[in-house]
């Protein structure tokens, strides 16, 4: 498949990892080709191989890794033949990284010109000044405010998106032909995740560069991409345009990664979620990779060896996949699980959970001095000053009986502090919570902790969230027994059944949590949750670091087990596509206060509050043929140390209207007729509803730091 | 002013340390048995002349009061009088003390002179024959006290090679050359048993360094090996091995005290065991008291320099 | 119940597989473990070691007893009767540096097991608490720390009137803080992890989470930590008795052998250099268990994965 004017031609790569338990092989024959001025996607679940990829076509891959076989073409020359001198030419200068975590991969004791200026001088024959120039001018080009002077400072004086487009302007530096991005926003937040992908637009219309875009998220692709690479356990399974490919997947599990996305602006329907997990690459089945887990797969399919990269009979050009039985299905249509139709819900109006102003204010920095702070008052003199963090500032809403609300906002927007300070993990500064009409902010630790049991919490981390030293049967059933809800073999009996309800054997119950997949524990911490038989659930990110098939799974389990255990769900997420396809009521936070509250539908369909509509309008779409119409929000979240005065969103609103945007703060009023839906802005709905004309709309410019 | 913020806390955290070092110091030398009248006046003293003494050192008084007046005269360089000598203990440390700093910094740029070059060359070879015998340098550093160093040292390079002396000491500012001669060998047998430490922290926050994102990155864009180990990851890695290093200096004074033995070298580790020895409570109290204090102040200095090197603290910003 | 009974026992197995793989495969713990297993076995068997005597066939009978003088056979050079040569008293250096691996087998073990009970509670409750406790009682262990250990060590002995159970005494309060350090920030990174929260969220008390969640996932750091504690226990014991402080005489420890043997270096090295071997030979062990431990359990994440 390799074409001689292609500018990137990777052929049967494979590279292995040497580990204890043998040899992994973690890139498996790939091939594929990428033009001039191309943007490929590679995308995949974690542990595919995508990024392993990536750095083999630098040559990043260091002991106990090895490139085995293959050949890597760019630009007519063979990279695997070249001496390690000859490719460090090629590296940074004509084929660049732009690595996933900003926070990181700056160094930290040097300033960003240095680190932009070193590799100027490294590639280019030029000297000090001139190098200095050619970075301010890079740092222009990614749209860094004022270059001149921030180029002389530390990483750590830039936010996450800025240090991204240090990143990028590293990487644009020396005019490369090709760049790699290896989920280069994957670390960020969603409204920055936009600007950074606007840029990369931008920057590949204007100067014609390649891009190859490692991502496990099909919305980034659809959005980037013109033509993509799917990657299943070590294998690209099919490749294609990225408007081919969304039309009608050829194989299967494209299909279902595609299904597996609760769509931003979808109804509530069920997810298509396919059982299990990748298989480890340890121990890979006889035949196609994907079988166990293929609606598809056929008898065929399970001997033999992983079926090659082929063209598919009736397909586009360009498009091929790797199964047997690409020439016959046709997956154009969504996949829908027979009989299963996502129940309407009826919801109580009896709250269950009320909170009133409540408030969470943490002390800055830590130990005994830690939050004191040297100040220069207006006079000039030294004062000491003690510094607070308002996590959560003023926050209140209900949660009635058999009902799921969503708490959704950005990084930093204080949604998992409230969950916290709600469940009386941590101690309120002010305000009221009710519980089934115990004021818990009144009662003591003891009469909270005869509570606790009616209040369960699932975490993000779902490894974090077990004991690594007790078995499945110790970790269930220890809150069984503290709340004398079993004993002995009737406990052992009820942790069995538990475990078989969230989709585990009953024999697993004496295995430990390392023997499980990230997908399962997060099962197992269900089945926690539910052993002590609660009304209300907190689930602080349940899925967030999981895997898009994984998270599909989970979400559908935690919806059908709201009705048979009669459960209330505090859904806290980062992800307004997840919090739409699963909750009832939202409320969106931004720096320790809601913005809006009201049902789904009231929130989203279609959005006021310029916040929301803004977070809405950021997220990619997964489908190439909707392109996003991106609100691009000035600056970044302003520190909850020195939160704005006023409306807290008026320093980046596209909609501000003036001052009293700065000196009055909104209070949450009820829209129309109904009061479930409550808004804080000082706009009319009428002048919400209105689009945004043009960004940079109102208000001083605020230079993101 | 972050910079001048996060020093201040560091003196304030000093000195609430010094105050339970002083209540440490003078707890445990008080519990010293032995009555120290009877001690200065000998056997033959009457119980009057005991009596009368105590009132006169103020050891009639309560033990909380006899602590204020000790840390009182503390502030105001007030050490007391040595029960043996007859002099201020200031006057006695002050005498000494210079030396042992002598030693105490010419052992540890001797450790540090061998120990960078060896931690940052077995983290690049990590899990290499070279890194293995530089581990294993590193252990046998590691395996005998500082006093046996000595012994090892004086026997191989004075008592069998011949050429240095085997103990006494000479100041610099009389005989420059024979000071040197004499501080060859317990420097360099302080400095050989510090080694091995300073090493392998060095090694270890070198491997955890290279294993950062950010080196990955510099990688990536070109630049060499040796660029990557010494622009990117060493001024990191060293960030660690600060602390180390003050905390070695430290350690090198505890060893002082006793290689100070083995050399007959005329210092404040002698004074201590002197002190000891003697039941010289006054004197053991100083001493204690000024080592504790070289050890915050080595201490407090690497805190600075470590807030100079790293930008986050000179500049604030992430806590 | 007996199937699952047998179960566990398997799950166990699989759990601790691989711990024990990887020690096996680290050369450092496996010599580490050898040295301290041999250690063991020449403290246990000492007495009945010493009886060797390569003159006499069949090797038996005419026993050394470390601490019979023999003022005829004094500074003896190593040979066949005396495999280490005799001391200035004509004693037997050989079985002395057997029965005092017992000495420093003792010292390192009941030393470091009290500091372990001490900064283990210290350093974890700090941990768990947090805020004002933690910085007391972090303060207190900074003091304890600012004295160099063998000035610490030193002063206490001396306060106490040297001995045997005055070092172990001594040794267990210097090192105190040290493991307390450790203990503190394991517990500090235990405390993060979920599973502490949702414990809380179960109405679990503070006891039952500092000791049943969060202690077993610190004995990783700890087990390292004393490891190489009793190597560095090992070395003050034989500084404490060198400068007359420690053991008393006629103990065989040691140090005091290089005490006593010091003076006569210049004629007969070996009364200072078997010892010295000794002493090597034991601190190097524990410090490659010591390294060895760490490479595998990787004190800084979880401990067995």
């Amino acid at each position: 498949m390799t074409t001689t004017d292609s500018l990137l031609a990777v052929d049967d790569l494979r590279t292995q990892f040497r580990t204890e338990e043998g040899i992994v092989t973690a890139v498996n024959d790939v091939s594929f080709a990428l033009d001039h001025g191309e943007v490929m996607g590679i995308v995949g679940e974690s542990g595919a191989g995508k990024s392993v990829t990536a750095k083999s076509i630098m040559r990043l891959i260091r002991y106990p890794g090895e490139i085995v076989s293959g050949s890597i073409t760019f630009d007519g020359q063979d990279l695997l033949a070249l001496s390690e001198k000859e490719m460090r030419s090629v590296r940074g200068n004509k084929i660049t990284l732009i690595p996933q975590d900003p926070m990181t991969a700056l160094n930290p004791v040097l300033t960003v010109g240095q680190q932009i200026i070193e590799t100027i001088q490294l590639h280019q024959n030029v000297g000090e000044s001139e190098a200095r120039e050619i970075a301010i001018e890079a740092m222009e080009d990614v749209e860094i405010p004022d270059p001149a002077s921030r180029i002389d400072e530390y990483p750590h004086e830039f936010s996450g998106g800025m240090r991204q487009r240090v990143l990028i302007a590293i990487g644009l530096a020396c005019e490369p032909d090709l760049i790699i991005a290896d989920e280069p926003t994957t670390a960020l937040d969603v409204t920055t995740q936009a600007k950074i992908l606007e840029l990369l637009n931008d920057l590949r219309e204007k100067r014609g560069v390649s891009i190859l875009m490692i991502t496990h998220n099909l919305g980034v692709v659809a959005q980037t991409c013109d033509r993509v690479g799917v990657m299943y356990a070590g294998n690209l399974v099919e490749t294609g345009r990225v408007a081919d490919i969304f039309e009608q997947p050829r194989h299967p599990y494209t299909r279902t990664l595609i299904d597996a996305i609760p769509a931003v602006d979808s109804d509530r329907n069920r997810l298509y979620a396919l059982g299990g997990s990748m298989p480890d690459l340890q121990a890979l089945p006889d035949g196609c990779n994907f079988a166990d887990r293929c609606p598809h797969a056929i008898e065929a399919c399970r001997s033999g060896s992983d079926p090659a990269l082929e063209p598919v009979a009736g397909a586009p050009g360009g498009t091929e996949a790797a199964c047997i039985r690409a020439d016959e299905l046709d997956l154009s249509e969504p996949a829908v699980e027979e009989g299963v139709e996502r129940r309407h819900r009826e919801t109580h109006t009896e709250p269950l959970l009320e909170v009133n102003g409540l408030e969470k204010h943490f002390s800055a920095g830590d130990g005994l001095f830690g939050n004191l702070s040297l100040a220069r008052t207006d006079g000039g003199s030294l004062t000491l000053e003690r510094r607070y963090v308002k996590a959560v500032d003023g926050v209140s809403f209900t949660i009635n009986r058999g009902e799921t609300v969503g708490l959704v906002g950005e990084s930093g927007c204080g949604k998992s502090t409230v969950a916290r300070t709600v469940m009386q993990l941590l101690e309120p500064t002010g305000g009221e919570v009710y519980f089934d009409g115990h004021p818990l902010h009144e009662l003591g630790k003891r009469e909270i902790r005869s509570l606790r049991q009616e209040m369960q919490i699932i975490f993000q981390d779902p490894k974090s969230s077990l004991n690594p030293r007790k078995t499945v049967g110790q970790i269930i059933g220890r809150g069984m027994e503290k709340h004398d809800i079993a004993t002995g073999n009737e406990k052992r009996e009820r942790i069995e059944e538990l475990l078989e309800r969230v989709g585990l054997q009953a024999s697993d119950i004496d295995k430990y949590p390392h023997q499980f997949s990230g997908g399962q524990q997060q099962r197992i911490a269900i089945a926690n949750a539910l052993a002590v038989e609660p009304e209300l659930i907190v689930c602080d990110e349940p899925v967030s670091a999981l895997d898009v098939s994984v998270q599909a799974q989970i979400l559908n389990l935690l919806d059908d087990i709201q009705d048979e255990f009669g459960l209330s769900y505090l859904f806290i997420s980062h992800n307004i596509s997840v919090v739409r396809h699963l909750c009832d009521r939202v409320a969106v936070m931004y720096l320790g206060k809601i913005a809006e509250f009201g049902s789904v539908d009231d929130v989203f369909d279609p959005p006021y509050h310029p916040y929301t509509e803004s977070l809405l309008s950021a997220v990619p779409h997964a489908d190439p043929a909707q392109m996003s119409d991106r609100i691009l929000l000035e600056g970044t979240v302003p520190s909850p140390l020195d939160p704005p005065s006023g409306c807290p969103f008026h320093t980046r609103c596209p909609k501000k209207i003036g001052d009293v945007c700065e000196t009055d703060e909104p209070l949450p009023e009820a829209v129309g007729d109904e009061s479930t839906h409550q808004i804080s802005c000082h706009l009319s709905v009428e002048e919400m509803s209105e689009p945004v004309t043009d960004r940079p709309v109102a208000g001083s410019k605020v230079e993101e730091s | 002013m972050a910079f001048i913020s996060y020093l201040l806390k560091r003196l304030a955290f000093m000195a609430i340390t010094l105050l339970l070092v002083t209540l440490i110091a003078f707890g445990l030398t008080n519990i010293l048995p032995g009555n120290v009248a009877l001690l200065i006046l000998g056997p033959n003293a009457t119980e009057e002349s005991i009596a009368a003494l105590e009132a006169q050192l103020g050891l009639d008084q309560p033990l909380y009061l006899q602590y204020i007046d000790w840390v009182v005269g503390l502030i105001q360089g007030d050490m007391g009088t040595s029960l043996r000598y007859g002099t201020p203990v200031s006057e006695l440390i002050a005498i000494r003390l210079p030396r042992s700093l002598l030693l105490a910094i010419s052992a540890t740029i001797v450790s540090v002179t061998l120990s960078i070059p060896l931690g940052v060359i077995a983290a690049v070879r990590k899990n290499t024959p070279t890194d293995l015998t530089a581990s294993m340098l590193a252990f046998v550093g590691l395996s005998l006290p500082i006093f046996l160093w000595g012994l090892v040292f004086i026997y191989v390079f004075a008592l069998t090679l011949g050429g240095f002396p085997t103990r006494g000491y000479v100041s610099p500012f009389e005989d420059p050359i024979a000071a040197i001669h004499h501080l060859i060998l317990p420097a360099s047998a302080m400095g050989v048993a510090l080694t091995a430490y300073i090493m392998r922290m060095t090694r270890s926050s070198m491997i955890d360094e290279l294993s950062e994102d950010y080196v990955e990155f510099a990688r990536s864009k070109g630049l060499s090996e040796r660029a990557v180990v010494l622009r990117h990851a060493l001024k990191n890695a060293a960030i660690p091995v600060i602390t180390v290093i003050a905390f070695q200096f430290s350690y090198a004074f505890g060893g002082v005290v006793v290689l100070e033995e083995v050399f007959s070298w005329p210092g404040i580790g002698r004074l201590t065991l002197t002190a000891i020895e003697n039941r010289d409570i006054p004197l053991l109290q100083g001493c204690i008291i000024v080592i504790a204090l070289i050890y915050m102040l080595s201490n407090f200095l690497a805190d600075a320099f470590y807030a100079y090197v790293d930008p986050r603290i000179r500049y604030g910003g992430e806590e | 119940m007996s199937t699952s009974r047998f179960t566990l026992t398997e799950e166990r197995k699989a759990h601790y597989g691989r711990f024990i793989r990887q020690f096996r495969r680290n050369q450092k713990a496996m010599i580490g473990l050898v040295i301290i297993v041999a250690l063991f076995f020449v403290a246990i068997f000492a007495q009945k070691i010493t009886i060797f005597d390569m003159t006499i066939q069949p090797f038996s009978l005419t026993p050394h007893e470390p601490e019979a003088t023999n003022i005829q056979n004094r500074e003896e050079s190593p040979s066949l009767q005396h495999l280490m040569g005799t001391d200035d008293l004509g004693r037997d250096i050989f079985s002395r540096v057997l029965v005092g691996a017992r000495i420093s087998l003792y010292v390192g073990f009941t030393s470091i097991s009290a500091a372990m009970v001490m900064g283990t509670t210290i350093g974890v409750v700090a941990g768990y608490y947090q805020g004002l406790i933690d910085e007391g009682l972090m303060r207190a262990m900074d003091a304890m720390m600012s004295f160099p250990p063998i000035l610490l060590a030193l002063t206490i002995v001396a306060v106490l009137e040297p001995s045997l159970n005055n070092v172990i005494i001594a040794l267990a309060l210097v090192y105190t803080p040290f493991i307390a350090r450790v203990a503190r920030s394991a517990a500090l990174s235990v405390r993060n992890e979920s599973f502490v929260e949702a414990a809380v969220a179960r109405g679990e008390s503070d006891t039952y989470i500092i000791f049943r969640e969060v202690l077993p996932n610190c004995v990783g750091p700890l087990l390292v930590q004393a490891s190489i504690n009793i190597a560095f226990t090992m070395l003050l014991e034989a500084s404490l008795s060198f400068l007359g402080l420690g053991v008393q005489p006629p103990t065989p420890s040691w140090g005091l052998m290089i005490n006593q043997g010091w003076a006569f270096m210049g004629d007969a090295p070996w009364l200072v250099f078997f010892p010295a071997l000794a002493i090597a030979i034991a601190v190097i062990g524990f410090n490659l268990l010591g390294d060895g431990l760490r490479d595998v359990l990787d004190p800084k994440g979880e401990i067995i994965e």
